[in-house]
């Protein structure tokens, strides 16, 4: 019973603990204004939407899409779904069900897999679980691995023309290629490309005892002396109170956002990036990895001086207080937020007699943000199953057909959510805690749904990030997957290091001793064979770019 | 039994010694542990702001609020966790006592090629997947108490500690009993077991903390809310917290529409409820641990 | 002709003697077979590559594959060293603990105190690491903690543990014996209340002193018992206890210098990536290391006395 139980449980800590790290991967879609995904052609590539087949054009009865499918057999659907349910969420799937009971004869097992477990289980439902008819997958859920090993029924166009004829029409066309694998389409992303873009924020009574107003910071540098000011005022430590299980570690704000530095994120973890500057486009040979950049050296001696002045709180490693929480509780001076998050951030403030400032100031002009891949959530169909068709009619209506559509994402209108239908525009209701919008079923939604309702300050901010979007023309990775069946070892060992010095160049643990261990860290890489994983790369995405 | 003969000097040294000894290590273990049952009823915000102290600044019950905000699903895995537990430790005491009993015998030839073949299970396993692919799909497991029981009902340790406690009991016993025509198995239950006492509240308390701690499987097994395990309960709780607290700071909708949860109290909140049952198990197997018990009877 | 028959024969007769024996045996090894052996052929996975559609039985073999992420970084030894090194100080320290306070509650008088200072040493037992990180924070802070009001009134300089790997070897065997000696410590207990009481007896009318009787009696009649505690702990001494270690230590770069096991390992290099032949290969590379490890000590335990062995 021991070493069984010890070594599952490693796998167990293994799952778990990396849920508390989610980082970037968590993000879940800010739904910014209203704007509408480019319609350019995607490229010509085998599985594109625009080579439609001869056969199987869709019915043209506007009533019933499905019409040309056999749906007499009544059949149920086993969907594995993650996420947070409301108080709500059988009486709303119940109503949803019954529509689609009426549409389409069919009825959707919901099965609810929490968070905790679900990276540990994933393997385990594809490899072992008969009854699972369609599932989430994520480039955190180790997508890409997943399908080259035959865990997801590969589809083609004449399928999805047949089966999912709403998604096939309606679904934005440059979300395919993200998907599509050596010709074949591995699951269906959601119809929304999320956005990165944070906020930096901070309190009025700490600006006013420093005597800073927001107009003087204006850049990253007038941030960190605020930082400095602070900690050198303040006994104890934790101007910033980030910790190393909360919120995103400081290599996002200062070492991406401060230097315009964006992730080749093509979910396979090997720290591929790209400087951005204005009037740049991307070439492969610009491509570095996130270490070797001079940027990472600076960033690292930055926040071992924040380690030393204070900034960071003394245990940084050890705390596991969500940073909100700490700022809230005036525990952190300062704290970034999305655009959503910061809504909420106001009225927390408010209520606790405190006034939120925001540092717009920081992100200056060339400070960018990029519409990032459709591909952070799609419904994959695993091999075992076999209603794979009635799942993809299934996922259809869920998908594209409005009423149904509309219930699963927000529930009942005027109950936990209030519509402004002209402005595309909703508002929590009366009864949002019981099924709060998007909760769990995020590959549903889409870009022109109605966005969330901003307070005033909100909106400006808002409309400068969705003006400051690099455009995939200039950064066109979306849809590349590197492929590593030549480096499965070396990526490992790679990994391993990347972890082991991360957080602590994050939070500046080395101290004095950071620059000796910046090299210390590169030279490890290297001999793990870092430059050969780097030319690959290169490889494989000129090849990628060039069609 | 407090004799008053013996009280002489090097007791009274040994006494005082290990009195001091037994003092210092049982106030370390019991200290931090006051200061996880005073923190679970501190409020979130003094904990976060002043962080965790021996008087807390501002108390409150939130914890404990969140942590039964749905009294009947807890009340469920109470009852389901209290339920696995009686039966789970009873047929795992039958189980590791009768195998280590077999195994404890001099006269027993293949004992130790026996002993070998159960204590590789320890050393080599396939992994998780083999072991999920044969209980759900070749055995049935899911969704049924079985998946709860039967995984902890035999366990190897338990049963090494078994063989070598029966060791100690001397085979004249069972010899003298074989000649009087008694076959193995009535030797094992009249005989051997009553003489087992403190073996038995061992495995027994072993067993039971074991079931007791146990959401390994209620998560691999059981998608019924309502039969999940009480541990099972509290983790996924907690972890559903944390999740939503990092997709809070990355905007998704549920985190920021509910209102902050208390994170750390209920954490502590959590240890309580689990430790709180289970501890009443404790005192009541220390009377088995007495100077003498057994082979007083083996002499009489 | 006639040893192979007279063989079978005694093999026979050796079966019908014990036939009640082995009968009692069969839910064991019935369970054990179907549970243990059955699963266990998944260990083929280590030398695969992993599909989902082929299977554990179908998959096709990729050799020594899975287990190049352990050696091309150049850490195995010193990983599987440090394994090895702090396991072998936590059964040693708790070893001394578990017997030596067993021995002392057998010994004490007061019975209340002896009750009331056992619950208390189970408690820590029920903590689980993600709390025993903040009872950490709590003693050892470097701004607030326990250990740094210490410090202060002694006019010592303050030490930050989390910047600091000198302390971590001995905080880390601390942790351990704190966590599961009042646990460890039954087994003993239950051992020692089988003693006959009349040897004590006896050695006292002889005027044998309590520290005599002690290390004449007490500790002779407990070894059968800590020889099968120790040997079951060997038995997976390759083997880290990856809760604490992630807990404590985490993702610590100054922390791991010191701190690095094979399981910590091998948890940052699959944190991206679900390799399932790679978790494999490294189960099997600690399983075959204790299965060496064991059997090695489990011989010599048997050269000296056969009796004690665990198998």
């Amino acid at each position: 019973m021991f070493a069984r139980k010890i070594a599952l449980k490693n796998l167990i800590c293994l799952g778990m603990a990396l849920l508390l790290s989610i980082g970037l991967f968590a993000g879940c879609g800010n739904n910014g204004g209203s704007s509408d995904p480019t319609s350019s052609k995607p490229a010509a590539s085998t599985a594109s939407p625009s080579s439609q087949s001869e056969l199987g054009a869709p019915a043209n009865d506007p009533d019933n899409p499905w019409s040309h499918i056999d749906l007499s057999e009544p059949e149920t659907i086993n969907f594995y779904v993650i996420g947070s349910l409301g108080t709500d969420w059988e009486r709303i799937t119940g109503l949803a069900n019954e529509k689609m009971q009426e549409k389409i004869n069919t009825t959707v097992n919901f099965v609810y897999v929490p968070w905790s477990d679900f990276q540990t289980k994933y393997a385990l439902f594809l490899a072992g679980d008969e009854s699972v008819d369609m599932i989430y997958a994520a480039p955190w859920c180790n997508y890409q691995e997943h399908l080259k090993a035959n865990a997801f029924t590969p589809l083609d166009w004449d399928f999805i023309s047949t089966y999912m004829p709403l998604t096939a029409e309606g679904q934005a066309s440059e979300s395919w290629k993200e998907v599509t694998y050596d010709g074949k389409i591995y699951g269906i992303p959601r119809d929304d490309a999320l956005i990165v873009a944070d906020i930096a924020v901070t309190t009025r009574d700490l600006m006013d005892k420093y005597g800073w107003k927001e107009s003087d910071i204006n850049g990253w540098d007038d941030l960190n002396q605020y930082l400095f000011d602070i900690a050198a005022g303040e006994s104890g430590t934790g101007v910033y109170g980030i910790n190393a299980q909360s919120g995103w570690p400081s290599d996002i704000y200062w070492f991406r956002y401060a230097n315009r530095i964006f992730d080749i994120d093509d979910g396979s973890a090997t720290w591929m990036t790209w400087r951005y500057d204005t009037g740049k486009s991307f070439d492969v040979n610009d491509m570095i990895w996130f270490a070797e950049t001079p940027e990472y050296l600076e960033f690292a001696l930055l926040m071992a001086e924040f380690n030393k002045s204070g900034v960071f709180p003394a245990d940084v490693m050890s705390n596991q207080t969500m940073i909100d929480d700490s700022y809230l509780e005036g525990r952190s001076a300062i704290n970034f937020a999305s655009v959503e998050n910061a809504n909420k951030l106001i009225s927390e403030m408010e209520s606790r007699g405190k006034e939120i400032v925001f540092l717009d100031g920081v992100f200056t002009e060339e400070h960018r943000s990029r519409r990032g891949p459709y591909m952070m959530y799609a419904a994959c169909f695993p091999t075992a199953s076999k209603k794979t068709e009635r799942a993809a009619v299934a996922l259809d209506c869920m998908k594209f057909d409005k009423e149904v559509n509309r219930l699963l994402l927000g529930g009942i209108e005027g109950e936990h959510y209030t519509l402004d239908e002209t402005a595309n525009i909703r508002d929590l209701g009366p009864n949002a805690a019981a099924y709060p919008w998007a909760g769990w079923c995020f590959l549903l939604q889409h870009d022109a749904d109605p966005a969330l309702k901003l307070q005033p300050d909100l909106q400006a901010t808002q409309d400068r990030i969705m003006d400051s979007l690099v455009s995939p023309d200039v950064f066109p990775i979306n849809g590349f997957a590197y492929d590593n069946s030549k480096f499965e070892a070396e990526i490992a060992v790679l990994s391993a290091l990347v972890n082991e010095y991360r957080f602590s160049f994050c939070f500046g643990i080395f101290q004095d001793n950071t620059e000796a261990k910046y090299h210390q860290f590169i030279s490890e890489c290297k001999a793990a064979g870092l430059d050969a994983i780097v030319a690959d790369y290169r490889e494989q995405l000129q090849a990628f770019i060039k069609d | 039994m407090k004799c008053k003969k013996g009280l002489t000097n090097d007791v009274l040294i040994f006494n005082s010694v290990g009195f001091l000894l037994v003092l210092i290590f049982g106030l370390m273990c019991a200290i931090p542990f006051y200061l996880i049952f005073i923190s679970s009823f501190a409020s979130e915000g003094s904990l976060i702001r002043n962080g965790f102290r021996f008087i807390p600044d501002e108390f409150s019950l939130e914890g404990y609020q969140w942590v039964f905000r749905n009294p009947m699903r807890v009340l469920y895995a109470y009852r389901n966790t209290i339920c696995v537990t009686v039966v789970g430790t009873a047929c795992s005491i039958f189980l590791c006592t009768v195998t280590g009993y077999v195994l404890s015998r001099k006269d027993f030839p293949w004992r130790n090629g026996f002993s070998l073949f159960f204590f590789f299970t320890t050393l080599f396993n396939g992994g998780l997947v083999p072991w999920y692919i044969l209980c759900t799909r070749y055995l049935g497991f899911k969704n049924s108490y079985i998946a709860l029981i039967l995984p902890l009902m035999f366990s190897v340790w338990n049963m090494v500690i078994a063989k070598n406690y029966m060791k100690s009991i001397p085979f004249d016993i069972a010899e003298s009993a074989k000649v009087d025509g008694a076959n193995d198995l009535l030797i094992y239950f009249k005989l051997i077991l009553p003489l087992c006492k403190p073996l038995i509240a061992t495995l027994g308390l072993f067993s039971a903390l074991a079931y007791w701690n146990d959401w390994y499987n209620s998560m691999l097994f059981i998608t019924d809310s309502d039969k999940q395990s009480l541990q099972y309960f509290l983790h996924e709780m907690l972890s559903t917290v944390q999740a939503l607290k990092q997709l809070a700071s990355a905007g998704n909708q549920e985190a920021i529409t509910n209102a902050v949860i208390p994170q750390d109290s209920m954490r502590m909140a959590m240890t309580c409820v689990t430790i709180g049952p289970i501890i009443f198990l404790y005192p009541l197997i220390q009377k088995y641990f007495v100077k003498g018990l057994t082979i007083g009877a083996v002499k009489g | 002709m006639p040893i192979k028959t007279g063989r079978l024969r005694k093999f026979l007769y050796d079966v019908m003697k014990n036939k009640l024996l082995l009968l009692m045996l069969v839910p064991a090894v019935v369970y054990v077979v179907i549970f243990s052996y059955i699963p266990m052929s998944g260990i083929i996975m280590a030398f695969k590559k992993f599909n989902y559609t082929d299977g554990i039985f179908g998959s096709p073999w990729n050799g020594l594959d899975n287990f190049r992420f352990l050696y091309i970084s150049g850490k195995l030894w010193t990983l599987t060293r440090n394994t090895m090194l702090y396991n072998i100080a936590f059964i040693m320290v708790g070893l001394v603990l578990q017997v030596g306070f067993a021995v002392i509650i057998n010994e004490l008088r007061l019975r209340r105190f002896k009750r009331v200072m056992q619950s208390f040493m189970f408690l820590p037992y029920f903590i689980s690491w993600v709390v025993v990180v903040t009872v950490v924070r709590v003693v050892f802070g470097y701004e607030n903690g326990v250990l740094t009001q210490l410090l202060d009134a002694a006019g010592l300089a303050r030490l930050n543990i989390y910047v600091d790997p000198r302390p971590w070897p001995f905080l880390l065997v601390l942790m351990n014996a704190w966590k599961s000696t009042g646990y460890g410590m039954i087994v003993y207990l239950a051992a020692v209340s089988g003693i006959d009481p009349g040897m004590y007896e006896a050695a006292e009318i002889d005027g044998a002193n309590i520290w005599t009787r002690t290390f004449r009696i007490t500790i002779p009649s407990l070894l059968p018992t800590i020889i099968i505690m120790v040997l079951l702990a060997v038995g997976q001494i390759f083997r880290g206890d990856f809760g604490m270690f992630y807990q404590l230590i985490g993702n610590n770069g100054v922390l791991l210098e010191v701190g690095d096991i094979i399981d910590l390992y091998v948890y940052r290099s699959m944190a991206s990536s679900s390799n399932i032949g790679m978790a494999s290969a490294t189960g099997l590379y600690q399983s075959v290391l204790c299965f060496i490890t064991i059997t090695a000590t489990n011989w010599l335990v048997k050269r000296f006395e056969p009796d004690y062995s665990l198998f």
